[in-house]
């Protein structure tokens, strides 16, 4: 078990899950997908310009490369040739196309590593270290990783107001003199830096399960945009630590390891998630479609009062169309909820169950 | 044989098949690009991994057959997540579609790292999952990509009113008597076909390119789903096979990502150039517009206002070009006047 | 004997009522409004006579006989919103799409059918559009294509889904003028209407549903102050109470 890494991997998801929030919400999850891919170019064409492989400048370059791969979809879609989903699967695949073809015609002896850059090693990070006087503090990776977080913290307190409305009313933002655009695009470029910065622990397409997966499943039980985003890092924290644990065990790759239990995570609380879990509401579906049912039946008894013979005990359920045992099952809870008498071979409704229908009535307009 | 052919073998099997691949992917693409699933191909083919994997594991064999069934079971496992989700509307579909993608990628990354022990090996593997494994491509693969993609052209062509509708106004659809359910069983089925087939030539990354954009470019140029649907699939087929070619020429080259290029250069010509639609053409056409109007604004003038030309600098040249005439003292539009101005700013309704 | 005889019709979305026990005649060859307020289930409730949610409870019966055996004399439009117009196809091709219906499965549009998509354009004044995309034509062309498309169905039952709604007023005025000559020939037309001051000059039954039938009748007859003052206050719908 070795800290650093694990740190690493819990600095990365928390990062990873305060601007995926945001993507989640205004539908451009697939947009990790795209700048994921894209960096490469960026990262090839700033080494193009520096040809040293160490340089921060890659960083800076593959960041830019991912906020103009925004800018290039979004202009085709506001063009209105295409939709926005066929936009991302045209400039991405082309963008990374490009990277790839350059790297193969000038790079080759280069170590520039498409696989790592894809994939990730998070395993690897500690021997890249960060030597501070002489001493190893710790690798780099980590030092970068807790650099984003605390930039994505400090963009998300400082403007949260403003990320609030954008994310929810672009219109009303810009009445208040928020500018969508500059918060649109600060987000997007935080979204390509930590994306980046998380190739070395994580790798482009992994990375899209931390922004996605932690924002997704807090959504199901949160709807408070706070609420969200705090439940988000919290379940991203878990994730990245249960995924390490499980890659330890199990001696599996860390970062593939993650990416699963996001998803395993995710549809353990969509199944079952007390509030809305798949599995509690069919549960409470067959228990209030009981009670359902039987207000529906009252409810036709209700509504036919003054017609004598259609309320035959042994008619009204050819009328509405039910089974006969599973009627008389339900007569039989109405007669015993005292909701209905039967006088006469007639079914009548009672004064309680009179009451009961009303309120239903006066409760769901 | 002809030594030409046993001389480029490789590569004419290689175009061949990648001809085949490009023409079934832009068919298809077309429909489920208009059925907004545009980067399902993309969230598919990521998840296809796992299931190429466990089927390697279980099965020792690394024959297409046995690959593409695990490809084809990951998948539908895949698109069974993704519908589950979908029924949920409070989830967005497209973050499922990220998170499925990636999750099902991880996992079949810790299975591949399983199966090679050492890091090369699992690395290349992994390689040509991402990149497509053009070079290897033999004739019985051809072959069964030949197969398989008529049939999937079959299936559409057989049932194209029905997925056009289908698409277009599913609810009118199920008014006429046809089952959602079915058909959207038979079109998914497609999807995972097509998804499946593809992945081992092109990689998984340039999966969603074959789809789309060949789809974007051919919306750009017309206006009936018929045209539409072949020129995607000739656009895919000619990238495809000049992609081949091409990446052949150079060493080192792989075939994918030069299939991609391509085919965006046709998109982007397409985007820029489509008689009438394309950006620059409209452009043109909207200057030339504005030029006009600003020419002849008092021909158009005078047609608002019962035909009086009120003034104009160039009387005379309006007269030449028959226009005008002169009554009374006065200049009125002729038929041939009122033609023009209808030219140019459309009938009076 | 009904065109068209709802009973007991419950319709709920996750276990919410939207429709409470409906009873309603629609008898034949009239010319039906459906009024009521906004979530009030008048979409709804055509899509459950059309089998397209499923009911609680109920029973929709038709000269009656169950849907599936009527479904080819039934046609249906939906709401101008349902579709997203820039698909690429044309005039012509959406018309032809209400025949397929009558074609069934695998097979192709014949001449016939070719035939009855050009007269319904005609019909509806669209004809010089036959050939045009669908994205180009505004709001009122894009009704009229809809109703075309409804025609070709040659049904006896029309169901419409807020057919004005957005439309300018001269489509306005040939759409009711179609509707009014679909019933003058026995056919019976049931049309969800938003704007309740041409009620009266439109037509000749209505239905004023809010969760319940409030009323259901001839125009002349139920469309009073009263029960629209029923059909637009929430808390009003218990009997008795005004």
């Amino acid at each position: 078990m070795n800290i650093s890494i694990l740190l690493i991997a819990v600095f990365t998801a928390m990062s990873a899950s305060i601007v995926g929030v945001f993507l989640v919400l205004r539908k451009m999850s697939m947009m990790t997908d795209a700048i994921s891919h894209t960096v490469l170019l960026g990262i090839v064409l700033a080494y193009m310009l520096v040809h040293d492989l160490n340089s921060p400048l890659l960083i800076l370059g593959a960041t830019i490369m991912g906020v103009i791969t925004v800018y290039l979809i979004e202009l085709i879609v506001k063009s209105k040739r295409t939709s926005e989903d066929a936009a991302t699967g045209v400039v991405f695949p082309l963008l990374f196309s490009i990277a790839v073809i350059i790297i193969s015609l000038r790079f080759r002896d280069v170590h520039l590593d498409v696989d790592a850059v894809l994939l990730g090693n998070l395993e690897f990070t500690v021997f890249d270290q960060l030597v501070i006087f002489g001493t190893e503090v710790g690798p780099k990776a980590l030092y970068i990783m807790l650099g984003v977080l605390i930039l994505n913290l400090l963009f998300f307190i400082i403007f949260y107001k403003e990320l609030k409305i954008v994310s929810f009313d672009a219109a009303l933002a810009m009445v208040l003199g928020i500018s969508p655009v500059i918060i649109h695009y600060a987000l997007m470029f935080l979204v390509s830096l930590t994306a980046v910065s998380a190739f070395n622990a994580v790798g482009a397409i992994l990375v899209i399960a931390l922004m996605v997966g932690p924002a997704m499943t807090a959504l199901l039980y949160t709807k408070n945009l706070f609420s969200t985003v705090l439940n988000a890092i919290i379940i991203g924290i878990l994730n990245s630590v249960v995924g390490y644990l499980f890659a330890l065990y199990f001696d599996v790759v860390i970062s593939g390891s993650i990416a699963t239990v996001t998803l395993v995570v995710f549809l353990l609380v969509f199944l079952f998630n007390p509030k809305n879990g798949v599995l509690f509401t069919i549960y409470r579906r067959s228990r209030q479609k009981n009670e359902f049912k039987l207000l529906v039946l009252l409810m036709h008894i209700y509504n036919h009062q003054d017609g004598g013979e259609i309320l035959l005990v042994d008619g009204v359920y050819k009328a509405i169309d039910w089974n006969y045992n599973y009627y008389r099952k339900y007569i039989n809870l109405a007669i015993e909820k005292e909701y209905i008498e039967i006088d006469s071979n007639l079914l009548k409704i009672t004064n309680k169950g009179t009451t009961l229908i009303e309120s239903m009535l006066s409760r769901s307009v | 044989m002809p030594s030409f052919i046993a001389d480029n073998y490789t590569i004419i099997i290689i175009t061949l098949g990648t001809m085949l691949l490009g023409l079934v992917n832009g068919v298809l693409g077309v429909f489920m690009t208009l059925k907004k699933q545009a980067l399902v191909g993309d969230a598919l083919s990521h998840a296809t991994l796992p299931g190429v994997v466990l089927a390697f594991i279980f099965t020792q064999s690394k024959s297409m057959i046995v690959l593409l069934l695990g490809a084809a079971i990951s998948a539908v496992a895949a698109m069974f997540i993704l519908e589950l989700i979908k029924r949920q509307s409070k989830i967005k579909y497209d973050a499922g579609l990220a998170l499925i993608l990636s999750a099902f990628f991880g996992f079949g990354q810790i299975l591949l790292l399983v199966v090679q022990t050492s890091g090369s090996a699992a690395s290349a593997g992994l390689n040509n999952f991402i990149f497509g494994q053009a070079a290897t491509m033999l004739i019985s693969d051809i072959e069964f990509i030949a197969i398989i993609s008529l049939v999937v052209l079959f299936v559409i062509i057989l049932l194209w009113k029905e997925f056009k509708l289908f698409i277009f106004n599913n609810e009118f659809y199920q008014s006429l008597g046809y089952s959602n359910r079915i058909t959207t069983i038979i079109f998914n089925t497609l999807i995972v076909i097509v998804v499946t087939i593809s992945i081992r030539t092109v990689g998984v990354i340039l999966m969603s390119a074959l789809l789309i954009a060949p789809a974007v470019a051919a919306r750009q140029l017309s206006k009936k789903l018929v045209y539409n649907t072949l020129l995607a699939g000739l656009f895919g087929l000619v990238s495809g096979a000049s992609g081949a070619i091409i990446s052949s020429q150079v060493t080192n080259l792989a075939t994918g990502p030069v299939i991609v290029v391509i085919l965006c250069t046709i998109v982007l010509i397409a985007l820029l150039f489509a008689p009438k639609r394309g950006v620059i053409n409209k452009f043109i056409i909207d200057k030339i517009h504005q030029i006009q109007i600003r020419k002849y604004h008092n021909l158009i003038h005078a047609y608002q206002e019962n035909g009086l030309l009120e003034s104009s600098e160039d009387i005379s040249g309006l007269l030449e070009k028959g226009y005008i005439e002169e009554k009374s003292n006065s200049y009125y539009l002729t038929d041939v006047g009122n033609k023009k101005v209808e030219s140019i700013i459309g009938e009076r309704k | 004997m009904e065109a068209i005889r709802i009973r007991d019709l419950t319709v709920s979305y996750d276990l919410k009522p939207v429709l409470w026990d409906i009873d309603l005649d629609i008898p034949k060859g009239v010319l039906m409004a459906i009024v009521g307020p906004n979530g009030a289930g008048k979409s709804t409730l055509i899509k459950a006579i059309l089998n397209l949610v499923k009911p609680v409870t109920g029973k929709v019966l038709f000269n009656n006989q169950p849907y599936k055996k009527v479904q080819k004399q039934i046609s249906y439009v939906p709401q101008r919103g349902s579709v997203d117009w820039d698909f690429p196809t044309t005039v012509f091709d959406v018309v032809l799409m209400g025949r397929y219906g009558h074609i069934g499965w695998l097979k192709r549009p014949t001449n016939k059918d070719k035939e009855l998509a050009t007269e319904a354009l005609e019909k509806v004044g669209m004809l010089d559009f036959i050939d045009r995309q669908i994205a180009e034509l505004s709001g009122g062309q894009q009704q009229r294509v809809f109703l075309a498309r409804s025609l070709v169905q040659d049904a006896d039952i029309y169901l419409l889904d807020e057919p004005f709604q957005g439309v300018d007023i001269k489509t306005e005025k040939a759409i009711i003028t179609i509707l009014k000559e679909l019933k003058e020939a026995g056919k019976t037309v049931v049309v969800v209407h938003h704007d309740l001051d041409t009620v009266r000059e439109y037509f000749d039954y209505v239905t004023l549903l809010n969760l319940k039938v409030i009323a259901s009748g001839k125009v002349s007859e139920v469309f009073t102050k009263d029960n629209l003052k029923i059909t637009y206050q929430a808390n009003t719908l218990i009997k008795g109470v005004d």
